[in-house]
């Protein structure tokens, strides 16, 4: 039960909780196949859905394609071998081990195993929320229904992608933080050899470091101000001692101890927050940000309504209150701190306002059980039948993927003899950089944006938005051959421009080559698209209208 | 004001008179522009009933919902130039904080400090929401409102008398009297425990209000005219203000502050009102959804600010830890401090404010910031030619050119449509048929902002550029088909064709 700790007199205390404190003595088996334990179930299976899906997060293939080197070469690779722009800046790998990670679990099963570990470890961080939300004991309909809006919420950012990993270790900081302060133990050594793995995973790690920290902060303060509801102090300084121990212990990096300085670099870029369009501000006008929205007004609501919170929960909501309208890939943050403080927010309001309802005569544990097991089945199975297996089976090839990534262009490009420097749209580099640098071609950037630095951000940003120096950014760099995406702006304008001849068009790309050079290239000729069962044939004949965007 | 509310309120006037270093600002918005070109209109011709300078076809009559605002404007600046407008809508601004201030019931009025404190954070706040503006002149509305909902709820019947008419004025004045009907909506309906006369009464006030809106150029028209404008998104992409508050910018950061201070004060507060609660989370709403709402949040924040914090304080002070008591010296050596602070805080006020009104001040202003001198090589060597322009340059180039139908579009986008809009899209960003939509409409003449991706298309379709303004970075572009060539912008050949990558001339 929350502890009031900024009670003012006129607010009423929570009412008795025999109900709830009663619910929690049952056994396991009848906690879970009563109505709640029934509806809990059920939510936290579906909540799988949401989380899992193709790879849509473009950074994925250089990711991929940068472990698989990594394996190859049996080490960081010091510069990067994928641009002829930024080629001499030092790499500084911060996802190194997601990185291998990617490229064995490719090499055993393909996409299919990277989909499923992802949404494995998306779903563990849910489930890490659903695990710390339930120390207040809230009753299973709010708790199953907070789930539900989190996972909601939180559609902006979902999918198999390196962020869910950081995720996945922000909501297990927490649980770990808030199980230490409630009933201290030894189970918080683990955030020790946590950090140490998501160090040289992700460099989220900071982000980990950050929420300690911010906890550890406000529990002083809890405690010079004797609030209630302060966790003990002695467990407050084991929590300082292993964010100390936990920052040491993110030093050991093959990139060396200057990774914890790494990830300021990306938040202090103004090239980055201006021009990734993640970094953004969330638009409350697109119906999967309003959701995050109602989220947030709720809380905000519920608290006011309720006057009692523990300051390190406060602090916690405050903090990732602030990040994610700063960007809109900080929901996720958002979700991971505050949707326990939502829970047991709602809770007390809903216990504040309801009759106490009689205890229902529940049908006998044999029946229960049976319920249960369907009940879940039939979940798992519609999870698995109609999502998981399908993002696990869809081909990268597939019209699925062509929509989305350079599927068609990538493959004319590669029958082309010569090694080719592309200009390409900055989301397409990570893909063009997988499927064609062993081919010896390059790209002008891809989705490191710290690796790729401030200045050439901001000359992609020239070219994207098709400034008056564009023609001149891109034949200063050496390019050969300009790939983006069909009806963006630049190519709606070089479709005009005389010294810029089309040698290529899909429904989802086109390229352009300077006329004066296109007959040095090579380039093999406009593919027709006629081979039945072809992808790219598929993806010409189809109207847009009738392609279709499930995977499979 | 009585001589002892003076020195009641002395704190808050001071920090009023403070905020105008923020609020007084020069033309910052372009929308100013086509508000003095309509406003010159209405007083030599009447309201037009349809869009007066622009070629392009108005897919819906000119709705004048603003003309007394455009009107005012005018004379204003006729009067008294530029300058004199941007004093007193800052005047107006910091009027509308200062009466949102002076909204907290005397019962529960804070120290003035702390009052003063509240204002002056809602005025750094919204900062970048103010200035010559028509919202403004619903801030204002909105803390008239405001403060006739207090006195009403605090007992003051004959404050409803006041509803309806400010409804009327401000209905010909910014399409945010809406505002105001949902203010008195929500006292109305967070009011349970006014007498059933005093809710009757403010129902028919409210009533009132919203028929004396009707008392507008366009009629019951108005309303349908409001909605499609807000809702319409093809609309509402166009205009920075009604899309979702961009948290990069340090400013709107300080609306985040703002916010947070509140929600802390409340949760600390010993009693809250359920108006107070449901307005302000009302306006944040509306202020994630549109950022033209974070100078009403600012508004509605700083009485709420105020009495809540005190509220919190007075609750809470015991829980820190002891401290001895400033040696704050005696109270004759403390006014002197507090005096040399007003004075300092005055003086510095002075020194923002007065630059920013002079002639030259708004000339220099004008000429960085509109395309000032490519408008004046225009008048002379483009007279009588249709322009084309971005839509935020649209409405200098209405106030330049008012007669002849020169202009293209203009963020008066409910009156041109969807269409002309749409077609402004095409062109702007670039579409698919970008190239046919100048042609299309008869335009070889264009003046643009330098960097912008207009100027890259066209020079592909043998558009060359006649002059360029380093002080306003734009450029005079024109098809001249058959003339011989001026110089291409000095950017390599960027596809247009090879050659010259001379530097334009200068267009002054």
């Amino acid at each position: 039960m929350a502890h009031d700790v900024t009670s003012t007199g006129p607010v009423a205390a929570p009412p008795p909780t025999s109900q709830h404190a009663a619910e929690a003595h049952q056994p396991l088996i009848d906690r879970l196949t009563s109505p709640g334990g029934l509806f809990l179930s059920a939510v936290m299976l579906a909540a799988a859905f949401p989380l899992t899906s193709p790879i849509r997060d473009p950074d994925f293939w250089w990711h991929l394609r940068s472990g698989q080197l990594i394996l190859q070469r049996g080490g960081l690779l010091g510069t990067d071998p994928f641009t002829y722009t930024v080629s001499s800046h030092l790499w500084t790998m911060h996802e190194w081990l997601s990185e291998v990670m990617f490229a064995a679990l490719y090499r055993w099963q393909g996409l299919a195993a990277v989909v499923l570990v992802l949404s494995a470890v998306s779903w563990l961080g849910v489930l890490f929320i659903f695990l710390r939300a339930r120390f207040d004991r809230p009753g299973p309909f709010v708790l199953g229904g907070g789930m539900i809006l989190a996972v909601v919420a939180g559609y902006p950012i979902w999918g198999p992608r390196a962020q869910m990993i950081t995720f996945a270790f922000a909501c297990l900081t927490l649980l770990l933080v808030e199980l230490h302060l409630r009933r201290g133990g030894r189970l918080a050594l683990l955030l020790l050899p946590m950090f140490l793995v998501w160090g040289n995973l992700h460099s989220g790690f900071l982000i980990g470091l950050g929420f300690i920290a911010l906890v550890v902060a406000a529990e002083a303060v809890a405690h010079l101000l004797h609030l209630e509801g302060r966790a003990p102090a002695a467990r407050v300084r084991h929590l300082g001692l292993l964010l100390v121990g936990s920052l040491l212990v993110c030093a050991i990096n093959l990139n060396g101890p200057s990774i914890i300085l790494y990830p300021f670099g990306t938040l202090g870029s103004a090239a980055q927050q201006t021009l990734i369009l993640e970094w953004h501000s969330p638009d409350f006008n697109d119906w999967s940000v309003r959701i995050f929205g109602i989220m947030l007004l709720s809380l905000v609501g519920f608290i006011v309504a309720n006057r009692s919170i523990r300051l390190r929960d406060a602090a916690l909501v405050l903090v990732t209150i602030a990040l994610s309208l700063q960007s809109v890939r900080h929901i996720a943050l958002f979700v991971a701190a505050s949707t326990p403080v939502w829970i047991t927010q709602c809770d007390m309001l809903v216990r504040r306002l309801r009759v106490r309802r009689r205890r229902q005569q529940l049908p006998p544990v044999g029946m229960r059980v049976v319920s249960w097991l369907v009940l879940c089945g039939a979940v798992l199975l519609v999870y698995v039948g109609s999502r998981l297996v399908p993002a696990m089976r869809t081909r990268e090839d597939s019209v699925f993927y062509a929509q989305d990534f350079p599927v068609c262009a990538a493959r004319w490009l590669g029958a082309d003899p010569l090694p080719l420097r592309i200009f390409n749209q900055y989301g397409e580099g990570g893909y063009l950089a997988d499927r064609l640098s062993a081919h010896g071609d390059r790209v002008f950037i891809f989705g490191d944006a710290a690796l790729m630095g401030d200045a050439l951000l901001n000359t992609y940003g020239d070219v994207e938005s098709v400034s008056p120096q564009w023609d001149s950014i891109v034949r200063t760099a050496g390019t050969d051959i300009v790939l983006f995406d069909t009806g963006a702006p630049l190519s709606n304008v070089m479709l005009h421009a005389p010294d810029w001849v089309e040698v290529y068009h899909d429904p989802h790309n086109i390229a352009f080559a300077s006329r004066d050079r296109v007959a040095s290239l090579q380039l093999p000729p406009q593919p027709t698209f006629t081979a039945a069962g072809d992808t790219c044939t598929t993806l010409a004949t189809t109207p847009p209208s009738q392609l279709s965007q499930s995977p499979g | 004001m009585r001589a002892t509310a003076l020195r009641r309120n002395r704190w808050v006037i001071v920090a009023a008179l403070v905020s105008l270093a923020l609020t007084v600002q020069p033309f910052r918005d372009s929308d100013v522009w086509w508000h003095l070109a309509i406003g010159h209109y209405i007083v030599a011709h009447g309201i037009p009933a349809a869009e007066p300078f622009s070629f392009l076809h108005a897919a819906n009559p000119w709705v004048g919902q603003q003309w007394l605002y455009d009107v005012a404007l005018a004379r204003v600046v006729d009067v008294g130039g530029a300058g004199l407008a941007s004093l007193l809508m800052g005047v107006v601004a910091s009027g509308a904080l200062l009466v949102a201030a002076l909204s907290i019931p005397s019962a529960r009025r804070p120290r003035g400090l702390l009052t003063a404190g509240s204002l002056l954070l809602g005025a750094v706040a919204s900062t970048e929401l103010v200035g010559v503006r028509a919202p403004v002149m619903s801030l204002l509305g909105a803390a008239v409102t405001l403060n006739l909902l207090v006195r009403w709820r605090h007992g003051s019947m004959r404050a409803l008398l006041a509803l309806p008419p400010l409804m009327a004025l401000w209905a010909n004045v910014d399409a945010g009297f809406v505002v105001g009907i949902g203010m008195a909506a929500i006292a109305l309906l967070t009011s349970s425990g006014a007498g059933r006369r005093a809710r009757l009464l403010l129902g028919a006030a409210t009533l009132g209000g919203v028929l004396a809106t009707l008392v507008n150029p366009a009629g019951v028209g108005l309303w349908g005219s409001v909605a499609a404008t807000f809702s319409d998104p093809t609309l509402t992409a166009l205009l920075p203000d009604l899309q979702s508050p961009n948290f990069h910018d340090p400013w709107l950061r300080l609306f985040e502050v703002q916010a947070i201070l509140l929600v802390i004060a409340w949760v600390l507060a010993t009693r809250r009102d359920a108006f107070d609660l449901v307005l302000a989370g009302a306006v944040f709403a509306a202020s994630l959804g549109a950022a033209r709402f974070v100078s009403l949040f600012a508004l509605v924040a700083v009485p709420q600010l105020a009495a809540y914090s005190a509220s919190a304080w007075s609750a809470h002070r015991h829980r820190l830890p002891a401290t001895r008591g400033f040696p704050g010296g005696t109270p004759r050596s403390r006014r002197a401090v507090a005096v040399a602070a007003v004075a300092l805080a005055a003086a510095g006020a002075a020194v923002a404010v007065v630059p920013r009104v002079t002639a030259s001040n708004a000339a220099q202003f004008e000429a960085a910031h509109e395309p000032k001198a490519a408008a004046d090589y225009a008048a002379i060597h483009l007279a009588g030619r249709r322009l084309y322009t971005v839509d935020s340059w649209g409405g200098y180039l209405a106030d330049r050119f008012p007669g002849g139908r020169v202009v293209y579009l203009y963020d008066q986008l409910w009156v041109f449509g969807d269409a002309a809009v749409q077609q402004y899209i095409d062109i702007h960003d670039l579409k698919a048929d970008w190239n046919t939509v100048l042609p299309g409409e008869d335009v070889t003449a264009a003046i643009l902002p330098a960097g912008g991706q207009e100027v890259s298309a066209l020079l592909t379709q043998q558009w060359s550029v006649d002059c360029s303004d380093a002080t306003s970075a734009s450029l005079v572009m024109t098809l001249d088909r058959g003339a011989s060539g001026a110089a291409a912008v000095g950017a390599g050949p960027a596809g247009g064709g090879a050659g010259a990558t001379a530097a334009p001339p200068p267009c002054g």
